[in-house]
């Protein structure tokens, strides 16, 4: 990022701050986290604690950090070496991402960048650079309304196993968007806060199915009351749709009970089993294993900025209404406008308008609100323009 | 609830027990009585028993007393040797009669009581709250009736991540409101390892006082026969052939030129320096990572090789661990039943048992190269023994 656009977007944060700083709350137990930052020109800096949310209130606008981070673990000395800090416990952490769902819309937003010729497209990554047969490719990755409405659904099902299976009550549990593409789901004093990294595997492996014997469900005892990973796919054959050509149901009989046993009984071993894996493969948790299993990350605080869009880590407490192109807009100003020179961009949807796409062969120089502006120089594909020196805001 | 002397004498590691010998007022240099042979006799039969068979005998002797009292004798016994690897085993061994005797336990109480109060896990029944079908399987026998009890989910993963069968996973149970569905089967031997730290515990709280000359005795013919300590750094000979799909993969990367992650590297540096590479070596292996630089890289495996920073000596990661940081790349066959890329390939021991056509594994050949510090650590011991007396406890 050349630097009167990280200049722009420093002072964009550092408005943000200014204006919404009170709305970052303090951590439970503050003096045990550790937190850290990164700064615009790459560096991380952790290993920080804070006496009380003023503090860290003022350092935000002393440093204007890109990202700010607090541990889920409390440690005994939480600005001691990574080994010496004396971990205590961790709130669980789930993070749904959806660029892992794998959706289809991916093809209509995504788009890459051959660095050796220069050739830019919209769609998945190839292997190789169809140009030039290069494979030096960037991608980009743009999550639209359909990415996030797939990752809210995804957490829609994760709340239903906590609250099912691991009984954990919905005052427990917090529900943010993540400010870029996906949901963060922290557990509030719950019973597994003392569970180590193992103990949090089995937890992840749990949600994501990951290790399950699909032998143990070839049972006609089977329930759709029973509690447990048993009842959830037993609601899922019950509620297939009923065999026809053109349906994808891969059983044949069309009523539960029918259905259990052509798993059973009639199919072969390695056939029923087939069709168990793609169920739970349906029924699974899309979270990312290694945010939950890892106790001594630190996370993007919440109320605070993503670096990656400009919007904010923004806390909801009805996920079904929460509308994340909209309230996690970090400054909704729409009176002053700001002139970018954008390379290549997908469609942007924020505050409901929508913006571009920005395709054409070249660069284009738009005009635009300030928080589109500034999403799009986050997302790394637009720059101030022209000159640069004339669009510094920022005093700093 | 009062425990009666045939439960005391099946589990002796109780309080209950100790109160019940402390009642009858005996000091330790009582038991070079004639009175006392007996207890002595069966104390020194239970080490013996752990030393040779694994596992105490759960024949109670017709004199309940003998048993409830030969328990806290045999700690003395083996405290006194003050070996460490002999401690654990002794505890090993009696978890397993502790377990023979839940296993069989048909009064439901007792177990209760035991897993409230020294377990501290609180057992909930299932039966008739709510419904619930049978849980059970065609074409297994995981589970053929509805598990009778319930425990908190943190209580069975506490103890059950260390269980490498699949059935022991969370995904694998029954699960519902925070609570684990278990067999009674299944909670004794989640609390396996637990039985054993609480007679372990036991042992290294027992405090040394002097020994009466017959139970000296003892301690010394014990030290004689107790198994030398295991190696735990051994250098292993293993070719770059028979090293483990998850190494194998970690040079793959860096010999590519792609990042390799942090536990792979980890992996690396730990698994190379138990083979008998030099830090020198495995730096040389870096040079084409992003980012490579060779001080940084240099500290790092120096770091590991615990010659900077804490002084820990690292060990290879378990497989578990890599599957939890996604680094396992595992082979169907040859990684079957393996839990450390150090026992790598399954049948490693067995192939070099042929091979050879010595009849003698690896472990034994470091056993045997570790005899005479173990002789010497033995001699230490008997030295200690003469220094340091036993107290009753």
């Amino acid at each position: 990022m050349d630097l009167a656009s990280a200049q722009v977007l420093r002072a964009y944060f550092k408005e943000y701050y200014f204006r919404y700083g009170e709305r970052i709350t303090e951590p439970t137990e503050i003096r045990s986290r550790e937190f850290g930052y990164s700064t615009f020109d790459g560096q991380m800096i952790r290993h920080l604690s804070f006496e009380d949310i003023g503090a860290l209130r003022a350092l935000l606008l002393k440093e204007v950090p890109a990202g700010v981070y607090c541990s889920n673990s409390l440690y005994r000395e939480p600005a001691a070496e990574m080994h010496r800090k004396g971990w205590i416990k961790a709130e669980l952490i789930f993070d749904i991402d959806a660029d892992a769902l794998k959706l289809p819309c991916r093809k209509e937003h995504d788009f890459w960048v051959c660095k050796q010729c220069g050739k830019k497209e919209m769609g998945l990554r190839p292997e190789t650079c169809p140009s030039c047969r290069g494979n030096r490719i960037a991608e980009t990755k743009w999550a639209c309304r359909k990415c996030l409405e797939g990752a809210k659904n995804e957490t829609f099902k994760l709340l239903d196993i906590l609250e099912s299976d691991f009984g954990i009550s919905g005052k427990q549990i917090q529900i943010y968007f993540s400010g870029n593409a996906g949901y963060h789901v922290h557990l509030a004093e719950s019973p597994l806060d003392e569970l180590d990294q193992h103990g949090r595997s089995e937890i992840s492996d749990y949600l994501t199915a990951r290790g399950i014997l699909p032998e143990m469900f070839r049972t006609t005892k089977m329930s759709p009351q029973d509690p447990g990973w048993r009842g959830r796919l037993a609601r899922k054959i019950r509620d297939m749709p009923e065999n026809d050509d053109q349906s994808a149901n891969p059983l044949k009989a069309n009523t539960f009970e029918d259905r259990v046993k052509e798993l059973a009984f009639k199919l072969s071993k390695s056939e029923s089993e087939k069709i168990l894996l793609g169920l739970f493969s349906e029924l699974s948790v899309k979270i990312d294993p290694m945010v939950t299993t890892d106790i001594h990350r630190i996370f993007r605080m919440p109320e605070t900025l993503n670096n990656k869009t400009g919007l904010v880590k923004k806390s909801t407490s009805d996920l079904a209404s929460f509308d994340p192109l909209n309230e996690a807009v970090a400054i909704p100003d729409e009176s002053s406008r700001i002139k970018v020179l954008i390379s290549f961009a997908p469609k942007v949807e924020l505050c409901g308008s929508s913006y571009g796409p920005f395709v054409e062969n070249g660069e284009s120089v738009q005009t635009l609100p300030p928080f589109v502006a500034i999403y799009l120089i986050a997302k790394g594909v637009a720059s101030i323009a022209p000159p640069p020196e004339q669009s510094i805001t920022s005093k700093n | 609830m009062q425990f009666g002397s045939d439960d005391l004498a099946k589990y002796t590691f109780l309080p209950e027990a100790g109160d019940f010998i402390r009642a009858q007022g005996i000091e330790l240099s009582d038991l070079s009585r004639p009175d006392y042979v007996n207890v002595v006799n069966r104390a020194r039969e239970r080490i013996v028993e752990a030393i040779t068979k694994g596992r105490v005998s759960d024949q109670i002797a017709k004199n309940k007393e003998i048993e409830i009292m030969s328990f806290p004798v045999s700690l003395v016994l083996v405290r006194s040797t003050n070996l460490d690897h002999l401690m654990s085993l002794y505890a090993g061994a009696e978890a397993s009669r502790v377990e023979y005797f839940l296993s069989n336990e048909r009064n439901p109480r007792i177990i209760e009581d035991i897993f409230k109060d020294y377990i501290g896990v609180e057992l909930e029944h299932t039966s008739g709250k709510g419904h619930l079908s049978a849980y059970y399987s065609t074409t297994s026998n995981l589970f053929l009736s509805l598990p009778p009890f319930r425990i908190p989910i943190m209580e069975y993963l506490k103890r059950a991540v260390g269980l490498r069968k699949p059935e022991w996973k969370l995904v694998n149970r029954m699960v519902s409101n925070g609570k684990v569905f278990v067999t009674q089967e299944d909670i004794i031997h989640l609390i396996r390892e637990e039985i054993k730290a609480m007679i372990y515990q036991r042992l290294k709280d027992t405090k040394l006082a002097k020994l009466p000359e017959n139970l000296e005795r003892i301690s010394k013919e014990i030290i004689k026969m107790a198994p030398p300590p295991r190696e735990s750094f051994t250098i292993l000979k293993v070719g770059p052939e028979n090293y483990p799909p998850c190494v194998r993969e970690a040079l793959k990367l860096l010999e590519k030129g792609e990042n390799v992650p942090h536990y792979g590297r980890f992996l690396l540096a730990t698994y190379l320096l138990r083979v008998g590479k030099s830090v020198d070596d495995i730096v040389a292996l870096f040079p084409k990572a992003p980012n490579f630089k060779q001080n940084v890289t240099r500290y790092q495996v120096e770091h590991i090789a615990g010659l900077k920073g804490g002084r820990t000596k690292y060990s290879v990661p378990s497989c578990k661990t890599l599957q939890t940081h996604s680094f396992c790349f595992m082979d169907p066959i040859k990684c079957r039943g393996i839990s450390s890329p150090l026992q790598y390939p399954a049948d490693r021991r067995r192939s070099r048992m042929q091979d050879e056509g010595t009849g003698r594994g690896e472990e034994e050949e470091a056993r045997k190269g570790s005899q005479p510090n173990s002789n010497r650590e033995r001699e230490r011991a008997v030295k200690r023994n003469r220094r340091q007396t036993v107290d009753w406890t």
